[in-house]
């Protein structure tokens, strides 16, 4: 009964928000306090679950897991970060620099290691999935499509190459509109399933 | 009253359909003794791991994404929650207990919920502790920087990966595969599906990551949503091919 409680209250929630959503002039205030309450609960569980990872690697460090070393670094870089911010407020020129200049650095590494293990992976792409039509369809197209993307065609000057590589780059939009549709419909279904309290029942 | 435009129609008559349509599967189950669809074989690698972590006493890792309250906002970003639900409630008593890392504040609170549930459920909360769920970060990147390092381990039995994901979460799938760790990966992010398409890991494509039918359990209701799926698809098809005769043939503007 407790259980069903829940669910109930989650689900008559949602459908009312969601008839709130079609009738918006009419329900804007009602939807802007619960979208004040979502951002506050939001804000709420991100400090919830930060300081559930705080306590988390102070234990494996008292208690010597392996591999502890990274957990100290972990809580020397938010307690500095945090401490920091704290005292001269997140708005602080020389804060942010800071943040930066740890940041930008490891942002722009991680993405150009991104870049070489992309395309390793789009090598390796016939030794790991095969050759299959959705293989080779799928080299190809990428293929075509960075080529066309390079610009090296002179379509401006050829009007019927202009139409032929016009209708070729529409062809991605289609593709993803087909996947698109497909999707919106998976998350509908599973967002009524949710709605409507239809939970997983373990055998 | 209120100004509905053609496109708020639109969506509230599809939801309608789909309740409509969903509630006619239901029944029709029950009476129907037709063949059950088959499991995505995505799902089906999901119980392999599961077995192979409880035989191999090696930890099972899984992703929840980065979607729910954050960038990646998407209520079917809890399916990564229904899978979660399922997988702890299988391997609450193994010598490893699974760990799952979110990358957003509001889905690590629920899967903690999760987590200690199915602890609750196997009568076994004083096995459970609060490191078995854990916040890999508050963004996308913060994620994929937790995850790997994890992945690094040497006693993991798998990775699961059910969520909102971006393609730069293939740098976990390079990871993976060097350290010879199964990888099985479920999104509805469609650049993620295809960054991953390149990868060794078993993917879902398109909306089978809407369809978190782990094992034999959850099966009446993956029945009746694959169901529903198919008649939508069916008749959006339809409705395209019409919409597209008409279109040519001037009937409509």
């Amino acid at each position: 009964m407790k259980d069903r409680q829940a669910v109930v209250i989650a689900s008559v929630s949602g459908i009312l928000f969601l008839a709130a959503l079609f009738f918006q002039p009419i329900t804007s205030s009602y939807l802007n306090v619960v979208l004040n309450w979502a951002i506050v609960l939001t804000a709420i569980t991100l400090l919830v679950a930060i300081s559930n990872l705080v306590i988390t690697h102070l234990r494996y460090i008292a208690v010597g897991r392996r591999g502890f070393l990274f957990s100290l670094v972990f809580i020397t870089a938010f307690a500095a970060t945090f401490v920091f911010g704290i005292l001269r407020g997140s708005d602080d020129i020389q804060y942010l620099r800071w943040i930066k200049a740890i940041q930008v650095p490891l942002e722009s590494a991680l993405l150009g290691l991104l870049a070489l293990v992309m395309m390793s992976a789009a090598i390796k792409i016939f030794r790991v999935r095969g050759w299959s039509i959705l293989t080779v369809s799928f080299g190809l197209s990428a293929l075509l499509f960075l080529f066309l993307n390079l610009g090296f065609l002179p379509i401006a000057q050829n009007s019927t190459l202009f139409v032929v590589v016009s209708t070729l780059q529409r062809l991605p939009v289609v593709g993803a509109r087909g996947l698109l549709i497909g999707a919106a419909l998976g998350a509908v279904i599973a967002a009524l399933r949710v709605l409507f309290g239809q939970v997983v029942e373990n055998e | 009253m209120s100004n509905l435009n053609q496109t708020d129609i639109l969506a509230v008559v599809l939801i309608i359909l789909i309740i409509f349509l969903t509630l006619l599967a239901a029944i029709l189950a029950k009476r129907s003794t037709n063949k059950p669809l088959q499991t995505p074989q995505v799902f089906d690698g999901i119980d392999t791991l599961m077995h192979r972590s409880s035989e191999e006493g090696k930890t099972l890792l899984i992703g929840l994404g980065e979607g729910l309250t954050g960038l990646g906002t998407g209520i079917g970003d809890t399916t990564g929650l229904m899978v979660e639900q399922f997988l702890m409630s299988q391997v609450v008593f193994n010598d490893e207990p699974a760990h799952s890392y979110s990358a957003d504040g509001g889905l690590a609170c629920l899967s903690h919920m999760v987590v200690r549930g199915a602890y609750e459920d196997a009568m076994a909360t004083e096995l459970f502790r609060s490191d078995h769920n854990q916040l890999a970060g508050p963004g996308p990147f913060a994620g994929i920087a937790a995850l790997l390092p994890e992945l690094a381990r040497d006693d993991n039995a798998g990775l699961v990966m059910v969520g909102s994901y971006r393609p730069e979460s293939i740098l976990i799938a390079d990871m993976a595969e060097r350290k010879n760790v199964p990888l099985i990966f479920a999104s509805g992010s469609v650049p993620a599906q295809a960054a991953f398409f390149v990868t060794e890991a078993e993917i879902a494509l398109g909306e089978d990551y809407y369809l978190p039918a782990v094992g034999k359990s959850n099966q009446d209701y993956s029945q009746v949503s694959s169901k529903v799926l198919n008649w939508l698809r069916i008749l959006i098809a339809a409705a395209l091919v019409v919409a597209a005769v008409l279109k040519l043939s001037g009937v409509l503007p």
